[in-house]
C-alpha cells in the first residue's frame, strides 16, 4: 500500500470492515476515509506532535481487532474515537500539559510565535478566549472532557458517543450536563474577555 | 455574557491536517501490518505502541517547532506542580501529634439544602467521595413518614470540584436513601446504596452517577438497609433491620451478597445486632449490640469481625468501656484486611461523662488498642485512601453551646471566636505516627449556615492521598453547612 487507493464512497464502513476480515487489504479505504479526521480531532486534543503517533496507532489497534467491529449506524467513526480515546488515557498528562500552557502563556504557547502589531487587539482578544477555554477545559475530569469534545469537537450524537465510549446513552447525557455544570461553576470565577482589553493576562 | 460551550467549541479550531509525510509512514505501517496478518502473523497491541514510540523520534525531529511547543507547556505544568507540592502534609516521626497550620486545608465551600432535623435513617447528610473531584451527599428530607417514622433522604447533592460547590439533583428511580452511596469500581459513577423504592426497602444500583436508579428488593422479613460496604459491585455486606421502623433497638442482621443484591445469605453474626460495619478485601469489622439473656438487663455493647467477607462473626477484644459511635458509618474504617481504625467513646466509670477515643487494630479487627495521642479530641469519621494514608476529622472537644443549641448566622456576619474548630489528623505510615491540622473560623458565612459545621468536621472523604473532602457538622433545620478540602485549587 505505497500509494493511496481511491476510496469508493458508495461502499459503507461495515461492508469494508467486514470485507476485510477476509481481505486484510481492504481497510487501506476506511484508513484513507477516517484518518485526517481522527489525526485532526487528535491534534486539537493533544498537540500535533503526539497526534502523528496517536492517529497512526489508532488505525494500527482498529486494524488488529476489526473482527470485533460491530456494525453500527453512523460508520467506522464512533469505533475509532473510542480506539483514539483509549490511547489518549495513556497521554492525559500529556493534555493537561498542552492545556495549562496555553491557560498561562496563551497563543505564544500554541504557535511559538508573535503577531504583527496591527494585530494585537484582536490577537489579544483570541488570546483570552484561548486561555479561558484552556482553563475551563483543564479542570474538567477525564471522561467528561471526552463526553464533551467528541460532542463539540468531533460532532457525534448521543447515541453515536454512547458507542464511542461503550457507556449507556444516558451516561453520556449526565456527563454532558455535568462538564455544563462544572464550565458554569468555573467559568464564574474566570474573568471575561472585553472589547478592549489593555493586556493579556494571565488566567490563574 | 460568553457562552463557555462556544469558546470551547473554537478552541484550537484551526485545521489541523496531517503532514503528508504523517500521512506517508502512517499508511506504511498499516501496510506493513497488513501484510504480516496475509502471512499469518498477527500483530499486537504492545508492538503497534513499540512500532509507534520507536517511529515518534523521527516524527519530532521532523517536527521541531511543535517540540519547542510542548517543551514551553511542560514548564509551564512544573511550576503548577511546585506550587502544590510545597504544601505537603507531613507526618510528625516519633510519637504524639503535631500540630500543623492549616495551609493545605481550606473551607471549601457550602454545601446548600434544605436539611431538617432527620431523626431517622441517615443522619442529615451522608457524604461520599469515590473519586477525586467527585463527591455525593445524600440528603435528609424534611418529610418524615408515614407514621412509623420512616426516613427519607431523597435529595442527591453532587459536587465536581472537591466540595466547593454543590448541585442539588433529583435522581430518578428511588424515593430515598438509607445508607450513604458505595462507589467501589471504575470512575465513581457506578455505586449501590440501601434506600426505599415507594414503600419496599430496596438495594439501589447507578451506573450514570446516581442520575437514574435500578432497584432489587431485600431478603424476605428483611426492613431497611441501614449500612452497607460493598468490595465490588457485586459482593456487599449490608445490616438490615427486621422492619421499616427507623429506631430499631439494637441494629441489624447481617446478610451478604455475591450477586449485585440478586440474592442474599444470612450472616452468623455470633447473636450480634449490627449498627455500623467497614469491610477491606476479606475482613469486615462492626459494631452493635449483643442482648442480654438475663431478663430486664440492657444489651451490650460489642464489637465484631469477620475474616471470610462477612460470612461468619467473631466478637473482639476492645479496651475495656470502649464502644463505637453509632450515629456515623464512618466511624469505622479498614485501610487495607489488616489495618483498622475507629472512632467512639470509653466509659470509664458509670458516674463520668464518657471521652473520646481512637482504637486501631492490626489484626484484622481481632483485637483493638487506644491510639493514646488521639485520646479526647471529638473524632467522628475515618477515611483511609491507601492502607498507610488516613485522615480522622472531627471538632477538637465537644462544644456544648452548638451541640445542644445550634445558631445560625445572618448575611456577611463575622462568625464569633470559636470554641472550637475543625480539626483533622492524618498518617502517612498506617497509624504509627499522626500530624494534626487545624482550620480557622471564616470571617463571612452565608445566612442560614450550621454554626457546628463551622466548628466540627462531621464526615471524611478521601478518594486519593491527595484529595480529602469534610463536611461539616451537621445541624438542624440549616440551608449551608461548610464543606472543607484539602485539594489544590485551580488547575490541576
Amino acid at each position: 500500500m505505497a500509494t493511496a487507493k481511491p476510496v469508493d464512497e458508495e461502499v459503507t464502513d461495515e461492508e469494508i470492515v467486514g470485507q476485510s476480515v477476509a481481505d486484510p487489504g481492504a481497510f487501506g479505504a476506511i484508513f484513507e476515509r477516517h484518518f485526517s479526521t481522527v489525526y485532526g480531532y487528535l491534534a486539537r486534543r493533544v498537540g500535533s506532535g503526539m497526534a502523528d503517533d496517536l492517529a497512526s496507532q489508532t488505525f494500527m489497534v482498529a486494524f488488529d481487532r476489526r473482527s470485533t467491529f460491530h456494525p453500527h449506524e453512523g460508520g467506522a467513526l464512533p469505533w475509532l474515537y473510542r480506539i483514539a480515546t483509549n490511547l489518549l488515557s495513556n497521554h492525559r498528562r500529556t493534555e493537561q500539559r498542552l492545556l495549562e500552557g496555553i491557560a498561562r502563556f496563551g497563543a505564544e504557547s500554541q504557535h511559538n510565535g508573535s503577531f504583527g502589531s496591527e494585530m494585537a487587539e484582536e490577537q489579544a482578544i483570541v488570546n483570552i478566549e484561548l486561555q479561558r477555554a484552556a482553563v475551563l477545559l483543564a479542570a474538567l475530569e477525564a471522561h467528561h472532557r471526552d463526553v464533551l469534545l467528541l460532542h463539540l469537537w468531533a460532532g457525534l450524537s448521543y447515541d453515536e458517543i454512547a458507542l464511542a465510549l461503550d457507556i449507556p446513552s444516558g451516561t453520556v447525557r449526565s456527563r454532558l450536563s455535568r462538564a455544563r455544570q462544572a464550565l458554569r461553576s468555573r467559568g464564574a470565577d474566570l474573568p471575561e474577555p472585553s472589547l478592549h482589553p489593555q493586556t493579556t493576562k494571565e488566567i490563574p | 455574557m460568553i457562552d463557555d460551550i462556544e469558546v470551547i467549541r473554537r478552541f484550537r479550531n484551526e485545521p489541523f491536517e496531517p503532514d503528508a509525510e504523517v500521512v506517508q509512514d502512517a499508511r506504511e505501517q498499516l501496510a506493513a501490518a497488513m501484510l504480516r496478518d496475509q502471512l499469518g502473523e498477527p500483530i499486537s497491541t504492545r508492538s503497534i505502541r513499540d512500532l509507534s514510540v520507536i517511529d515518534s523520534t523521527s516524527a519530532k525531529a521532523r517536527h521541531g517547532r511543535r517540540v519547542m511547543t510542548a517543551a514551553i507547556c511542560s514548564i509551564a505544568a512544573l511550576v503548577a506542580l511546585v506550587v502544590y507540592v510545597a504544601t505537603p502534609k507531613s507526618a510528625i516521626r516519633g510519637g504524639g501529634v503535631a500540630t500543623l497550620s492549616a495551609q493545605h486545608w481550606q473551607l471549601a465551600g457550602f454545601a446548600q439544602s434544605d436539611w431538617q432535623p432527620n431523626p431517622s435513617g441517615p443522619t442529615s447528610g451522608l457524604m461520599t467521595c469515590p473519586v477525586a473531584r467527585l463527591c455525593y451527599i445524600v440528603d435528609g428530607d424534611p418529610v418524615v413518614g408515614p407514621a412509623d417514622g420512616m426516613g427519607h433522604a431523597s435529595h442527591l447533592i453532587v459536587s465536581m470540584d472537591d466540595g466547593a460547590t454543590w448541585t442539588e439533583e433529583d435522581p430518578v428511580g428511588v424515593t430515598s436513601f438509607t445508607t450513604p452511596l458505595v462507589c467501589p469500581e471504575g470512575n465513581g459513577e457506578n455505586c449501590i446504596a440501601g434506600g426505599m423504592q415507594g414503600n419496599d426497602s430496596v438495594l439501589l444500583a447507578s451506573v450514570d452517577g446516581g442520575v437514574t436508579w435500578t432497584s432489587r428488593g431485600l431478603p424476605k422479613g428483611a426492613g431497611r438497609l441501614i449500612d452497607l460496604s460493598c468490595t465490588s459491585l457485586t459482593h456487599c455486606v449490608g445490616v438490615m433491620t427486621s422492619n421499616q421502623n427507623v429506631f430499631v433497638p439494637g441494629g441489624g442482621l447481617v446478610f451478604t451478597t455475591e450477586d449485585g443484591g440478586s440474592s442474599w445469605a444470612r450472616s452468623n453474626s455470633a447473636g450480634v445486632l449490627l449498627q455500623l460495619l467497614a469491610c477491606s478485601g476479606i475482613t469486615c469489622v462492626g459494631s452493635g449490640t449483643l442482648p442480654s439473656s438475663a431478663p430486664g438487663q440492657a444489651p451490650a455493647i460489642v464489637t465484631i469481625y469477620s475474616d471470610d467477607s462477612g460470612a461468619t462473626w467473631t466478637q473482639a477484644k476492645v479496651p475495656a468501656g470502649f464502644g463505637f459511635l453509632d450515629s456515623s458509618s464512618e466511624s469505622v474504617e479498614c485501610a487495607d484486611a489488616t489495618h483498622c481504625l475507629g472512632v467512639g467513646e470509653v466509659q470509664s466509670s458509670p458516674t463520668q461523662p464518657d471521652t473520646n477515643a481512637v482504637v486501631a487494630s492490626s489484626d484484622g479487627g481481632a483485637t483493638w488498642q487506644l491510639v493514646p495521642a488521639l485520646t479526647n479530641y471529638a473524632t467522628r469519621s475515618i477515611s483511609c485512601a491507601t492502607d498507610r494514608d488516613c485522615w480522622i476529622a472531627g471538632g477538637g472537644r465537644p462544644d456544648p453551646v452548638t451541640s445542644s443549641n445550634p445558631i445560625t448566622y445572618k448575611t456577611g456576619e463575622a462568625a464569633p471566636a470559636p470554641t472550637t474548630s475543625p480539626v483533622v489528623f492524618a498518617t502517612q505510615d498506617a497509624g504509627l505516627t499522626w500530624s494534626k491540622i487545624t482550620v480557622p473560623m471564616p470571617k463571612q458565612v452565608p445566612v442560614g449556615t450550621s454554626a457546628s459545621s463551622l466548628t466540627a468536621i462531621g464526615q471524611i472523604s478521601c478518594p486519593t492521598v491527595t484529595v480529602c473532602v469534610g463536611l461539616g457538622s451537621g445541624d438542624l433545620s440549616t440551608e449551608h453547612t461548610a464543606t472543607y478540602t484539602d485539594a489544590p485549587t485551580g488547575l490541576r
